[in-house]
Formats: C-alpha cells, structure tokens, sequence
C-alpha cells in the first residue's frame, strides 16, 4: 500500500506494528507529531496514551507501564532528552525495555526548534550517568523510521534496555512515498542470541512471580546491596548483554567496493545525500566504497573494521588485525565522514582506524541546513588519490 | 512613562496569531507598568518556552527568554540576588502548571518578591494544540482527539493553596480590570500571581466549533463571572466557569525580607574562629598511620575521625579522612579511616592498617585481621563494650567514663582521642583541645575534661598481657 | 497475617524514628483490606523511607528522588484494577510537586503515603519544603527563611478526591490508611513523624509535641477531603473500548466517543473522513511523470502552503513516481512564513534538500522574505510565479506573474497555493492536472476538496491568459 508519509507518522505506524500498549510524552517540536499520533492510534488498538505533566512524567510513566508488562514508548527532541536523562539511566539499572525517540532539533537547549540537525548522537551513548552502553538506531528514510521502531522495540525487549531511535526534524517532517505492507517481511522476527544468565526474564508487577525493581545497586532478587562483589557482577553484566550482542546488532548497509581507496561512512538524513555524492563520484570513474549505519550504539564495530579493509573476521569470529597476503587488492586509505553537526561519530572511525594509516575526513553542517551531495562529493574528491597513470 | 516606550518595536509585528489573546494581555500589562512608577531599567522580565514567553522579546526591560517551564526558577535566582529589581515572569499554562508547576507551588510558598503572570489560553498553541493541564474536560486538542478525559486545573486555587500572597484572575475580555490587578500584582511585596485568561483562535477554538475571534471573546465572556457575584450563583451556575477579581491579597514578608531580617544577623553573629588550621612544629612518629575507627551508629565515629585528622594537621603534619557507613544514619557498623603521616599524603585511603580503634566488640571482630599483617600494630578498644580484649591491645572504658564520670555519654569518642594520643603520641594533647573546643556545640568545658581524662587513663595502660602461646593482635 | 517479610526490629531506621510505625500501621491497613500481594504495588521514592519496599511481600518499585508518583501512574494506567501504593517523604514531594498536583488533578487512582518529618534524613538534615519556618537544620542553620508547604491543601487544591492528614502516634492511623487505598481516586495521606537523627536534635519538636506543631500552623487533620470522581485509569481504559470498537465499526462510529465541548458547542467528528492514507495509493496516471523537477512553494502561515504540497506530492505519486516534501515554517503557528520543498521524480529521491529549484512559486510576502536568497540564486534556467502584488527584486531566472491573491479573494484566502498549483501545472504539466484534482478528491475532506478543486480550476485558466 503506497502512501505520503512523513517520518514521525511512519514512526507511530511502526509502534502500533510492533505491539505497543503504552505511550506518554510531551509536546516539544519536532516531535509532537508522535504525541498526537499516538494519543490518537493507541485507544484504538487497547493501548492507552497519555501526554504527560512534563518529560519527567513521560518517561516515568512509561517505565512504571513497562515495570507492568506493556511494550512502551515515548518521543521527545533534545531539551527532553535532558530531562529523560536520569530515568534512562534508571532503565538500564532496572532492565526495563523501552523505546526512546529522539527527534534531534539544532541544538544545543532550545536552539532552533523547527529545524533539523543530529548534534545527540554522543549524548545517544553518553546521556546518562554511569556509562554503561545503551543501544541506539538511526534511520535515513521514513520507510527505516517505521522498520527501525520495530527493531528497537525488538531490541529492547529481548536484552531488557532502553533503545533510542535517533530520527531528526528532517525525516521525521518529511513526507515521501512509502510502502510499509511491502516492508512486512523486514520488520518483524529479529531474534538476538542471548546467552543464558545475562538477561533475566522479566516478571511484570501484577503478575503472579512477586516482581522487585529498584534503581540501586541489587543482587539477583532485587534487594539493595553494598556487597561489591554483587555490584561488579551486576554493571558487568548490564554492559556484557548489550556488547554482546553487538555483532547482531549491528544493522548497516554495506555498498563495498574491493580497491577502493576512500570509503565513505554514513549515517542518518545525511546518508541520503552520501548515497547521492557516492554515485556521482562512481560516475565521475572514481572507485568509492560506502557504509550506511542503521546501528550507532552499540558501534557496528565487525562492519567498520571490515569496511576500512585493513582488518577481516579472525578465527574466534572478531576482527583481528590481518596477517599474510592482503585479500584485497588496496586497504582503504581516507574515510569521509559526513554529519550534520560539528563531528561526533568521526571519532568512533577514527578510534577503529587507528594504526590503520588511514585518514579521516570529516564533513560537518550544523548550520539548520543539510549537508549537501556536492560538500560530500567536494570530500571525496579533494582527497581521493589520482588514478594512476599508464606510460 | 509612556506605554509606546516600552516596547521594542523595531521587532514588530509580534509572532502572536491573528486575533490572540495574549496581545491583550501583554499592554494590559504594559500600562500597569508605565503606571507603577518603575523605570525601564528596575524591571526584569523572565520568560520560559511558549507563545506568551515570546513577549520578552517585544518588551524593552531587562528581559530573560529560558527554558520550558522554568522561568520562575531564572526569576527567583534574579529576585534573589537584586532584590531592588522588580522581577515580572511570564508564562503559559503548560510552562506554570504542568512541567513548571513544581517551580510554581514553590515559588508561591517561599514568596519571593516578584509577580507571576500567567496567560491561560487552556491549550499549548506553539506546538499545534495539545492539551494542557488547564483545558476544560470534554474539551478536544489535537491530543485530545476523543476529548479531554481530564479535569483542568483551577490555578488560582493551585496559587492560594501553595501560599502566594496575591493571587487574582483577569481576562483579555475586560483589559481594563486586568491592568489594575496587574498593578496591584506589581505592588506586592512577597509572591503575587496573576491568572489571565487568553485565546487561541488558532488552535483551541476551531477544534471546539468557536469558529471567529469574535465568537471566541464571546465565549470567554460567558464563561467568566465576577467574583462579587459568586455568592448569587448557584454551584451549578459557577461550575467549570472563570471567577474574575481578587481572590488572595495577605501581604506577609516575603522570602527577602525574612533572610535579610532573620537569617543575616545570626549568620554574622555566629561567624567566630574560622576554618583555617594555622599548623604547629610537633615532629610525629616516623611512618605512615593508616587507621580505622570503627563503632556502632551513634557513638560519634565520624567526628571522632574528623578531630583526629584535623589535630594531625594542626601539628603541622598531614592527614586524610574518609568517611564510610550505610545508608541509614545511625543504626549497623559506623566506620572512617584516617591516614596520617608527617609528609603530604598520595594515596588517601587505608590500605595496611597499623592502627584500630574499635568501639564495639562488633567492630573489632570485624576489623582487627585487616592489622593483623601489620608489624607493630596499635589495637584500642572500649573496654566497656569489649569484654575480651586480645592480647597486645590496650583497653580503655572510654563509654563508661564518658558517662559516669561527665554524664556525658555522647562524649566516648573524645575520651578514646585523649587515650589514643597517650598511647601513639600521633598528636599533641594541646592541638586536639583546640580542635575539640571548636568542634563540639554543647558542654565545651565537659569534653575538654573528658579529653584529657582520656589521656590520663591512656598514659597509665598498658597492653593487654600475652598469654603463652598465643595469638597476640599481631597474629 | 502480615504483609511484612521481616520482623519490624530489623527495618533499617535510627531507633526512634517514626518510619517503622508509619510501615507498621500501612501493614495493618493492608492486611485489614485482604489485599492480594500479587495485584498490589509498592511504590517508593528515594529517601530513608525509599528502602521501605523490600519488607513487603507485594510487587516493589522503588524509583528515582521524586518520581514515584509517575511509576505509580504508570502502573496504575496499564494495569487499572491493581492497587498501587506510593511511599514517599516530604523531600520526595518537594522535588516531585508536579507530579503530586497533576497526578491529584488527574485523579489516578493510587494512594500516597507521605512520611513527613521536615527534613532530609538520609542525606544529613537539610531543610525540605515541610520544614516549619524558623526550623534549624543543616541549611537552615540561622532558622529556615521559608514557609512549609501544606501537602494536604495542595493536593485538594487539585481536586484530589481523598485527603488525610495525622501524626504516625495516631491509633487511627491504620483505618485511615485502609479507607485510603480502599478510595478508587487518588489519595493522599499526610503522616507527620520524627526525624530522631536530626530534626528533633535541634528543634523543640517530639512525639508529644507533633499534634501541637499542626495546630499552629493551621493545617487541618484527619479526613480532610473525601468526594467520589471518576479515576483516571479506568476512564482511559473504557475510553479505549469505546474506540477499539468505534474503530472496527468505522470512523463514523468515532463520534460517539466524543462529549460535548465547553461552551455547548457540539462534538467534532475526531477522525472524519478515513484518509486516502488508509487506503493507499495506486499509479492512476503511469507514464505521465518524465522529470525529476524541483518546486518550493512559499507562502503565508495560515494559508495551506503544506496540505495543497501533499497533495501536489501525491499527485506524483499517482503518476507512478516518487515525492519528498519538507516544510519549512517558524515556531509559531499562524503567522509567518510558511514553505514547502518537493521533489517530484521518476525515480528514488535520496537527497531532499533543494539548493536553486526549477520551480519558485511565491505567493505572499512573507513568502517572498523567506525565498529571496533562493530566488537570488536562481538562474535562466529556472522559472518563478509569482503573486503579481508583490515587488519582486530584480533576478536572472524567468518570472511570471500571476493574480493569485486578487483570484482567490472569492474562494478565501486557504485556497490561494492550490490556485497557484493549478496555473503553474496548466502552464506546465510536471504532473497532469487530472492527477492532481484526484490528489485533492482523495486526501481531503470533502468540504475543503470542493473548495481546492475550483481553485485549480480557477488557476489553471490564469494560465491560459499568461
């Protein structure tokens, strides 16, 4: 079924989809959409929608409904994100699956509310205290904001965390041609492997297993402890589930080329217009290779390290420096890494890259508008070695 | 003062709809202010996030624009610190009442000088429409979109409840009256609030068939009564309609006047010896103490823990403190480790005690193996608690002479300080009556006695004997 | 029977302090109301009565400082019929006031259980927002400058439907706490207590004197407030049956579910019409979009610059092709600039952003102060309609003016982008103009499509005299 939809919508499509039974939020532009949608989607399915006192509110709720059983969701935009901080971090610690999303605005506070920018793509991984990983995705069209929602409600339920869908005002208020029935068979049905013992199962409050969640330190049944032992098994724990999981989570789409030089790393709206820039320059005869990032957080680290080409699966299955004859013709010598902010996931490349000689070549815009084709292909251009010439 | 000059109007024409409310509101409040008497410069206006906090920008005063729902916190910081100014906030009925509304009852109830005005146009418009905690039941929004399954707020009883000291409701329907509740609002000494109701042609009335602007005053009317009125209405007539008037005018200090009265003087007064430790020449031990002081909740631990590292440093040598205990304040094991040493200290924490004072018997058995491995350890215990002190521990009935000989029991740890100096000469007897005199409240005279009662008895112990053949506290 | 897992010696408080009698009476009252453990929550806050959950035998929450209200709501929201009950202290409810009076005004149905004993146990006696003015603790050290907050006169001030306020020596204390997790609203019960560690320690204030303290300050005890409303959780729930079933039967049937609005004006229809999103759209029209073509529509807030966008993106898809569109406008709502990007294509459209379009439709002059840096870029190439009112400045790209504003007096001002769509697509067929009037037949309501569709009648015959 063929419709115009934008991002948002596509988003309340995709909770509805995936079997959400609870929704609180608060308005805040770009997302409000989402609020509206939802207050208006989920009383028709046996749901129950709420907007909220505050963000605050929002989230806590939501967790208290999670705590209950219900598939959960809210949205907000970055000074909400603020807000959700603390309760986040209380998620984790109370392994309450949760959905999160983020309609990133120009920050940073209250900035440029109706414009786009993805400038909360660290504060994705780092937004609350304590440090321990978190998953989140990014969609780069409307059709990966209805699919994306669905995996992460998948993700959050299966390794019992918050997952954030890091959407921005350019796709979540952009409409474009969309066919989600024709998605069906990509959306649903994701299954992570989770070693026995690290994610627990979840008995709901109300249900007949009396249920303990607290935001302190506990042992396995749910009571305080101070016993650093206990601690220590419980933050290794919290952090070994999702990085262990990370190679399934790790969602990209991969257009490699064996010899090229340059690979391009992209994420988010700004993917759009890599795919574009990528193109002209295979046109133009130039050998480009492209990485798209669906996963941010965990860092799809297998799919970096294989893209950049210096590195291939070792036998235990993760990457390991390659030895003997190259399997490829060329490692990649340059990464573009385009963002619309000052440059935040470039650092994640450049951790991966180092000692690979590679350069990083980051491409930035947080100016409201989008990073543009040409800036990329300007990128990819300016650094891309001559080809080599004959006689 | 001319209302014209109060405006910034080179950013004219205002980002407010056609036909809002809040236009009202706004010169109603600006003719209050060119009334009042206060110059452009004595006057600072907060704002949060919302149509109506959007005023600040075509207001010419000191003018602050934040964060959503937290403009009573900027205006409070502001009233606070230049309680000459007359600090005006201004917010909508999300920003005062939902994701504000904590700051709001606060604010009414610590009553700091300054006048909130909050446009209640029963609907968030900026952001298309939801509803807020203010929007009549039955009502729609775009999150409403079955109607609103909540009751509103009634804010002048929100504001009356938490404690304001002014609190009255006006409309843009009757801008006159608004104007002079404003400037009474301005008047007031302590936290006043004025509730006026406004419009939002754009996104509340056409979802509630009040199609025109003109409609929508109509209505705002009607479903406004004046508070002289009220005792003719019956409870059916007045239900879910707005009562225009005074409803709150009790000046009392506000939260200035009571610290600047109350608090300063005593706070001035109470200023004696400072903090700052001028250290002596008293040449310690050689080596580094690493100590544990340990007891039950309640015997003073922790202020033991602290004298002791203070009258190291007052000596003219070096200490670290660190405090450990549960989460409850006085009730299971109460624990600190102090490390001392005659030169500056790297690592603070204790990690081959040579020393253990232990209060309860609890205490020591739970601690005395961590010196155990030390080569000349100091073990002291209150013989009162421990019955069976090991041997090559000196024992001391600090809780028993602290109560029978001063009647003093809270002072057992000042009598274990005074029998520790005795006993390891790690400090000088005359720095820890120095610190001990600036650092109990009550008794000063009867916990320096039991100070130096404490050295006394340290003085004339011995260690507990060693039986042949068995474990000493060396182990 | 109890509810309690442990012995009372073995809570965690100072000796003396009113926590565990406070826990002691909640036990009473539960095991008074034959509570199911399995169906009832515990919810707390942080604070030394925050570890009060875990001597429960019931299902525990216990959440951030301030917070436990929403947990509770939360729960009591996706789970109507279990009985929820907060625990919190009086420093929980100053951090959490919005949460107290929302929750109050919403009237979810839990019971709150204040320990009030004015101040900050856990934290070493810093003054809270209960604390008596003149109280001594460690940030009040000179006497507290504030006045406390009366919790019960808050909450009633929001319409809680069941508020009680008495001292944790009251006998009564159980049967109050029954009466209130037995009211199907929200309840509030203000327990005053003391704080052994630290308040009592440098207040004249004890067990004896706690009544006293109330009495001068003037707040009232006992029930202070007890009136039937209906509660929130289970009002949603059979609201949400009233769609579920209004949605299987039809959006017509939605209207039931509305009341009426204030002011006697009668229930709008939530829904309307099912829009063509529902149904979905198929290639009408295959063959007719050749392009890739760019068009900013620019015009007023207020005027319909986005939905007559969606419908000229619709229309492309109609025709078999693709379409983004990306609006533009300020934060406000009904005033201002209003503008829309779309990309009209044969293919795929990946970048969306629009440097120098191929088509510039300017149509008020607020539009025109929002397009004039894309209209100086502009080249030769690329063709402008503009409102004929408007003083355009001089540029290279081709410009065409047309009456659009005058044309659309009659039909009123909401009409004037689709006006504009239909001159430029009559002049120029990117998509044919059949596709678009079906865009409008089936994306808006009847009323407004008959409205549009004259409209490009309207603007297409602009066209023919251009």
């Amino acid at each position: 079924m063929i419709e115009f939809l934008d991002g948002n919508e596509a988003v309340v499509r995709g909770a509805v989809a995936a079997g959400c039974g609870f929704f609180a939020g608060y308005p805040i532009t770009p997302a409000s959409s989402i609020l509206t949608g939802m207050l208006k989607a989920l009383p028709r399915t046996g749901g129950v929608a709420i907007q909220a006192e505050d963000e605050i509110a929002s989230i806590g709720m939501c967790l208290g409904a999670a705590a209950a059983g219900k598939r959960a969701l809210t949205a907000t935009s970055g000074p909400g994100m603020s807000l959700y901080s603390e309760n986040l971090g209380m998620a984790q610690m109370m392994e309450l699956p949760l959905v999160v999303v983020n309609v990133q605005r120009q920050g940073p506070a209250t900035g440029s509310a109706t414009k786009g920018a993805e400038g909360d793509v660290q504060f994705a991984r780092w937004g609350t205290s304590g440090g321990l990983p978190l998953v989140a995705l990014a969609p780069t069209t409307v059709e990966e904001c209805f699919t994306l929602t669905v995996r992460a409600f998948e993700i959050a339920e299966q390794l019992r965390t918050p997952a954030i869908l890091l959407t921005s005002k350019e796709l979540a208020q952009t409409r474009e041609r969309v066919d989600l029935e024709a998605l069906g068979g990509d959306t649903g049905g994701m299954r992570l492997p989770v070693p026995p013992g690290e994610v627990p199962a979840l008995h709901p409050i109300g249900g007949p297993t009396l249920a303990r969640f607290t935001t302190s330190s506990h042992d396995e049944r749910g009571h305080i402890t101070g016993d650093p032992a206990i601690i220590d098994r419980l933050v290794r724990r919290l952090a070994a589930k999702i990085e262990h999981a990370a190679p399934e989570l790790e969602i990209v789409r991969e257009d490699l080329r064996a010899g090229a030089a340059t690979l391009v790393v992209s994420y988010g709206v700004t993917a759009r217009a890599a795919r574009e820039a990528v193109a002209a320059a295979r046109d133009a005869g130039l050998a480009v290779s492209h990485l798209i990032l669906h996963t941010l957080w965990p860092v799809p680290e297998r799919a970096i390290r294989e893209a950049l080409g210096g590195f291939e699966p070792g036998a235990d299955g993760t990457p390991a420096p390659r030895v003997g004859p190259a399997s490829r013709s060329a490692p990649v010598r340059r990464v573009v890494v385009p963002e619309n902010n000052l440059g935040q996931y470039a650092r994640e490349i450049e951790r991966l890259a180092a000692g690979c000689g590679v350069d990083v070549v980051p491409v930035n815009r947080m100016d409201t508008g989008l990073v543009t084709p040409g800036e990329i292909l300007d990128a990819i251009r300016s650094v891309h070695p001559s080809p080599p010439r004959i006689g | 003062m001319r209302q014209q000059m109060l405006i910034r109007s080179q950013h004219f024409p205002t980002i407010l709809c056609p036909g809002c409310g809040h236009g009202i509101v706004m010169s109603a409040m600006l003719r209050a202010i060119a009334k009042s008497g206060l110059s452009k410069n004595e006057i600072v206006l907060a704002s949060g996030i919302g149509c109506a906090s959007r005023v600040t920008g075509y207001v010419d005063f000191q003018t602050l624009h934040t964060t959503h729902g937290r403009a009573l916190t900027f205006a409070t910081g502001v009233a606070v610190a230049r309680p000459e100014f007359k600090v005006i906030a201004i917010m909508g009925d999300g920003d005062a009442t939902a994701i504000g509304g904590n700051h709001f009852i606060h604010a009414a109830r610590r009553n700091v000088g300054m006048t909130a005005i909050i446009f209640n146009n029963n609907i968030y418009g900026m952001t298309g429409g939801q509803y807020s905690p203010t929007t009549p039941t039955a009502s729609f929004a775009s999150t409403a979109p079955y109607g609103n399954v909540e009751p509103p707020f009634d804010i002048v009883s929100l504001a009356t409840a938490a404690g304001a000291s002014f609190v009255a409701r006006g409309s843009c329907t009757d801008p006159v009256r608004l104007e002079n509740m404003i400037l009474k609002a301005l008047k007031c000494r302590g936290f006043s609030v004025v509730e006026a109701m406004s419009t939002c042609p754009t996104t509340y009335g056409p979802r509630n068939k009040i199609k025109t602007v003109e409609a929508y005053m109509d209505w705002l009317r009607a479903q406004c009564y004046d508070l002289s009125k009220k005792d003719k209405m019956t409870d059916e007539e007045r239900r879910s309609k707005w009562g225009l008037g005074v409803f709150v005018d009790q000046p009392r200090p506000s939260y200035v006047e009571i610290y600047d009265r109350d608090v300063v003087p005593k706070a001035k007064a109470a200023v004696g010896e400072g903090t700052s430790i001028r250290p002596g020449e008293y040449e310690m031990p050689a080596g580094k103490f690493e100590i544990i002081i340990a007891g039950k909740a309640g015997q003073g631990i922790q202020k033991l823990g602290a004298i002791l590292a203070e009258t190291v440093i007052r000596d003219g040598n070096h200490a670290a403190q660190i405090e450990n205990y549960g989460p409850a304040a006085r009730t299971g094991i109460s624990l600190t480790e102090v490390v001392a040493e005659g030169e500056p200290i790297d690592f603070p924490l204790v990690e081959n005690a040579n020393v253990l004072l232990a209060m309860t018997s609890e205490a020591l058995a739970a601690h005395l193996p961590r010196v155990r491995r030390a080569a000349n350890p100091i073990v002291l215990v209150d013989s009162t608690h421990v019955k069976n002190p090991p041997p090559g521990a000196w024992a001391v009935p600090v809780s028993a002479t602290a109560k029978e000989e001063f009647g003093l029991p809270m002072a057992a740890n000042v009598v274990m300080l005074g029998a520790f100096a005795a006993v390891s000469k790690l400090f000088t007897l005359a720095s820890a009556e120095a610190v001990v005199a600036r650092s109990v409240t009550r008794s000063v005279e009867q916990n320096l006695a039991a100070l130096r009662r404490g050295y006394a008895l340290g003085e004339g112990s011995v260690p507990v004997a060693v039986p042949a053949s068995s474990a000493t506290v060396t182990g | 029977m109890t509810f309690l897992n442990r012995p009372p010696r073995d809570f965690p408080f100072c000796p003396g302090c009113g926590h565990g009698g406070t826990l002691q009476a909640l036990d009473s009252a539960m095991t008074r109301l034959d509570l199911n453990p399995a169906r009832t929550a515990i919810v707390t806050d942080i604070g030394c009565i925050g570890l009060s959950d875990q001597y429960f035998n019931v299902h525990a929450f216990h959440g951030l400082h301030g917070r436990a209200v929403t947990y509770a709501s939360g729960l009591k929201l996706a789970d109507p019929d279990l009985t929820v009950i907060a625990i919190m202290g009086d420093g929980g409810c100053g951090i959490g006031g919005t949460h107290l009076v929302n929750a109050a005004r919403r009237n979810v149905g839990i019971t709150l259980v204040v320990c009030n004993n004015f101040n900050f146990g856990m934290t070493g006696g810093q003054h809270s927002v209960t604390t008596p003015c003149g109280g001594i603790t460690a940030t009040t050290t000179e006497g507290n400058p504030e006045t406390p907050l009366d919790l019960c006169a808050l909450v009633s001030a929001g319409s809680a439907p069941f508020v009680a306020r008495t001292t944790v020596y009251d006998q009564a204390l159980p049967d109050l706490l029954a009466k209130a997790i037995a009211h199907p609203g929200f309840s509030l019960v203000d327990v005053w207590e003391i704080c052994t560690a630290y308040y009592v320690q440098t207040n004249r204030l004890n067990a004896k004197s706690l009544k006293e303290l109330m009495a001068g300050l003037g707040f009232a005890s006992g029930v202070i407030r007890e009136s039937p409303r209906p509660e929130a959780a289970h009002l949603l729930r059979e609201r949400a049956r009233v769609s579920e079933r209004a949605a299987e039967s039809g959006p017509a049937a939605l209207e039931c579910a509305a009341e009426a609005a204030p002011g006697g004006a009668a229930a709008a229809p939530p829904g309307g019409a099912a829009p063509a999103a529902l149904r979905g759209l198929s290639c009408e029209f295959p063959g007719t979009l050749h392009d890739r073509v760019s068009i900013v529509i620019a015009g007023s807030a207020g005027e319909k610059v986005k939905s007559c966008a969606a419908a000229l993106g619709t229309a492309a898809i109609l025709c078999g092709g693709f379409a983004t569109q990306k609006d533009d406008y300020p934060i406000t709502v009904m005033t201002g600039h209003s503008a829309a990007e779309m990309i009209l294509s044969p293919s795929r459209i990946e970048f969306t952003g629009i440097d120098s379009p191929d088509i510039l439709l300017i149509l008020s002059q607020d539009g025109l102060r929002w397009a004039s840096k894309i209209l100086a870029r502009m080249g030769p190439d690329q063709t402008v309609l503009a409102d004929d009112g408007l003083d355009l400045p001089s540029g290279r790209s081709r410009v065409l003016r047309f009456p659009f504003r005058a044309s659309a007096a009659e039909a009123g001002k909401k009409s004037i982008p689709m006006l504009a769509l239909g001159t430029l697509l009559a002049g120029r067929p990117v998509v044919p103009l059949e596709a678009l009037r079906r865009a409008v037949a089936l994306t808006q309501k009847p009323p407004v499509a008959e409205v549009n569709l004259k409209a490009i009648e309207q603007g297409a015959a602009l066209a023919g005299g251009s």
